[in-house]
């Protein structure tokens, strides 16, 4: 084929452009740190660094969930700890108290105690996880129980302030939600509740009633059999919470690593070829630059 | 009276060679002088022997009978057929490479970078928002009572709407532009072809004379080639040497006149846009290929696609989380509020309903009505999961990410073709600057090939001058 000059001009500029052109690539692909600074750099990878990103935005709120649901259970399992401590308590005082050895005066001192207990029960009814009543079921607001006293302040009757059977849930990661709250009703409302068992044993002990006293042992086991129920149920959801976690914590380091191979730049092969395509753009330069401007007309006088 | 003859008629020839040589060399100079002159074609002389008469054995010597403009008329046509696709491509690319960026985020922000974009939410991009719109529900969700987690969830809405519009408004913007280049291409086609048509009148009266069709011809060859990357032309030659110009069949160029391309504003399907029609019988003109097809399909066919499924996240949007926020209750009771204003369900108005941008308070998060409740938030945030775009098909960021997806796919294609062709026309090109092209070092030896000439003849010249003082001294 018959060369013009135009031609070797034309073929060594566009060589130099397309050559200049990949290592303007390779030199953003390694100042930016990564090898997709647009769509197209490669669709695919793209979409799905896309949904990894979008996938590991949702673990750290799943984390988060999880953190302020641990919380929440962790509240619940102290509380629930504390009442059957105390109901083990006074399953011990009911013991003595239906004692024919304790006189009407122990008794009295005993029913004292009762009621402390009571009023304990009420505070632990009361627990607040960042302001929230945790045994109010989906009524966080105010406190779940109410009591009536009489004219020397002693509780009578604790009454519901609203339906506090609510579940409330975390979602602990992707569509599965743990219930974290265990709903006062099952508590403290009821045949067997804390309040209504306490406030009976109470009554018995007040009224020296041995028989009655005797009766309200049954009872106080089952409050505590209950008590201790809700405290294996917690116990077992912040197990859950926990191996979530762990699994969540594992799933973001490999898709973390994945977003990487997929996004970050591989710098030792860059560099690679950033030499390359630089000695290949070099040698255009030079030969260009020795072979161009040369012709026929030099050698001519 | 033989000799003076004989004599005579070698200075003829000497004279004739010198002219010869002379336009030769003047051939040669313009070559040389037009090196660089892009489109320029190399001529050449032909000279033959000029025939000695009857009975004449010695010639007559030497003449330019003929310009011979190097061109290939194959290549050339080779050349503005790749023309046409290299221009539609080139354009596309010039276009997708602007869209991309308007949908580019934080693909690519490397993960070396995930931490910050995780822990502080940033994720300036539409599929970022609407994460950052779901997990603030989320938030919400964790504390059902708090007025916090309600502003955050609201202004995260506003976020997410404001990318809506923002993604709309330049791809509008682009469209606006797009137009405004569909209009320009055909000012400057619509000068080509007043030019072409100049140039055939000029033609036949050209062709009398040497020389100067030579350079007219280049004129206009330039003028089909750039022509040809803006539009799709048919060109015929007709016997006279006048070129006519075709689109789709129809005159755009015959013997001395043009027709021009019109411009009209039309609005159809609610978009508007400037058509092209035959100035003479109002016709729209069918553009398949080149560089104004590409700017007609993206603003017809790539940007109202890409703004309609902006559309349809939109509304998709609004009815969704619509459903679910109506039947919930906010922290001060109120119920049946939607989130979204139920009338906005476009990229470019959607907007937070007039209640929740007056109350954050009306922000519903509760299914039972307690404020404890929680129910709703999470519902909320789980349509994140709900498969309700593209007729069930995928969920909102899914359908995002294949859109994501496709201009990035189709973004490379478009650099991929482009790419190609301008191979393509390269290796053309060079083909067709092997023939026209001047090569320096051809010039070169031409030069001194009718320098030498010359100076042979001038030594003719001056022997048989020699030879006719020695006979008149006789």
């Amino acid at each position: 084929m018959r060369v013009t000059t135009q031609m070797a001009v034309d073929t060594l500029v566009s060589n130099l452009d397309r050559s200049f052109e990949r290592i303007t690539r390779y030199q953003n692909n390694l100042s930016s740190g990564t090898r997709l600074n647009n769509l197209s750099d490669d669709p695919a990878a793209a979409q799905r660094s896309l949904a990894l990103r979008t996938e590991l935005r949702n673990f750290e709120q799943f984390r988060k969930n999880i953190d302020d649901g641990a919380g929440w259970l962790q509240l619940s399992e102290a509380t629930l700890n504390e009442m059957e401590s105390l109901f083990v308590e006074a399953g011990g005082l009911a013991v003595q108290g239906a004692s024919d050895t304790y006189n009407t005066q122990q008794r009295q001192a005993i029913a004292d105690q009762i009621d402390q207990f009571l009023e304990h029960t009420l505070n632990l009814s009361e627990a607040r996880y960042r302001g929230r009543y945790i045994f109010g079921g989906t009524q966080t607001a105010d406190p779940p129980y109410e009591a009536v006293r009489d004219e020397s302040g002693t509780i009578t009757e604790l009454r519901t302030r609203a339906d506090t059977s609510g579940s409330i849930e975390r979602e602990v990661s992707d569509g599965i939600v743990l219930q974290i709250n265990i709903p006062g009703k099952e508590l403290f409302e009821g045949e067997d509740s804390a309040f209504r068992v306490l406030i009976e044993l109470r009554e018995a002990l007040r009224a020296d009633d041995t028989r009655q006293v005797q009766s309200s042992l049954g009872a106080l086991s089952r409050v505590r059999e209950q008590i201790s129920a809700s405290r294996g149920l917690v116990g077992a959801r912040v197990n859950r919470m926990e191996i979530t976690r762990n699994l969540i914590d594992r799933v973001s380091a490999e898709m973390t690593a994945v977003l990487s191979a997929d996004e970050d730049t591989d710098l030792a092969d860059t560099i690679l070829n950033l030499r390359q395509e630089q000695d290949v753009f070099q040698a255009a330069l030079s030969s260009g630059g020795s072979v161009v401007p040369q012709s026929l007309m030099d050698f001519i006088g | 009276m033989a000799i003076t003859s004989a004599a005579n008629q070698g200075l003829e020839i000497g004279r004739r060679a010198l002219q010869a040589q002379q336009a030769a060399l003047n051939l040669t100079s313009n070559n040389v002088a037009n090196a660089n002159t892009q489109g320029y074609s190399r001529r050449r002389a032909n000279m033959e022997s000029v025939d000695g008469g009857p009975g004449g054995r010695v010639g007559n010597g030497v003449d330019v009978t003929l310009i011979e403009r190097m061109r290939s008329r194959f290549l050339d046509a080779q050349a503005r057929t790749e023309n046409q696709v290299r221009g539609r491509w080139e354009e596309l690319e010039h276009i997708l490479g602007g869209l991309e960026s308007i949908f580019n985020e934080t693909v690519g922000a490397g993960s070396s970078e995930a931490g910050t974009v995780f822990n502080e939410p940033s994720g300036a991009g539409l599929s970022g928002s609407l994460n950052r719109f779901w997990n603030a529900w989320q938030d919400l969700a964790n504390v059902p009572e708090s007025g916090a987690a309600r502003a955050a969830v609201r202004q995260e809405a506003e976020f997410m709407a404001n990318t809506l519009h923002q993604s709309h408004q330049r791809l509008q913007e682009s469209r606006v532009q797009l137009d405004n280049e569909v209009v320009g291409e055909v000012e400057v086609i619509n000068g080509i072809l007043d030019r072409l048509a100049g140039i055939n009148a000029q033609i036949p009266r050209a062709s009398f004379g040497r020389g100067g069709l030579a350079d007219l011809e280049d004129q206009r060859d330039n003028l089909l080639d750039e022509l040809s990357q803006k539009v799709d032309v048919a060109l015929v030659e007709q016997d006279n040497g006048q070129v006519s110009v075709l689109m789709s069949g129809h005159n755009l160029v015959a013997g001395a006149s043009a027709v021009h391309l019109v411009t009209r504003q039309v609005t159809s399907g609610g978009l508007s846009g400037t058509q092209v029609a035959f100035a003479d019988d109002g016709s729209v003109a069918q553009i398949r290929s080149g560089r104004l097809s590409g700017l007609i399909e993206a603003r017809d066919q790539l940007i109202p696609d890409l703004s309609r499924r902006l559309d349809e996240v939109a509304v998709g949007m609004v009815e969704q989380v619509n459903i679910i926020h109506r039947a919930g209750t906010g922290l001060t009771g109120s119920t049946g509020v939607n989130f979204f204003d139920p009338t906005q369900t476009t990229a470019a108005n959607i907007s937070v309903d007039e209640a929740i941008r007056a109350d954050l308070n009306n922000i519903a998060a509760s299914q039972d009505g307690n404020t404890g409740d929680n129910g709703v938030a999470l519902a909320i945030s789980g349509l994140r999961n709900k498969r309700f775009m593209a007729g069930g098909a995928s969920t909102v960021e899914g359908f995002y990410g294949t859109l994501l997806g496709e201009v990035g796919s189709r973004s490379k294609e478009a650099q991929t073709m482009a790419g190609n062709h301008r191979l393509f026309s390269t290796q053309i090109e060079n083909r067709r600057l092997s023939v026209q092209g001047v090569s320096l070092n051809d010039e070169a030896a031409q030069l001194v090939l009718f320098q030498r000439a010359y100076q042979a003849a001038a030594r003719t010249v001056s022997v048989i001058d020699d030879l006719m003082e020695t006979t008149i001294n006789m």
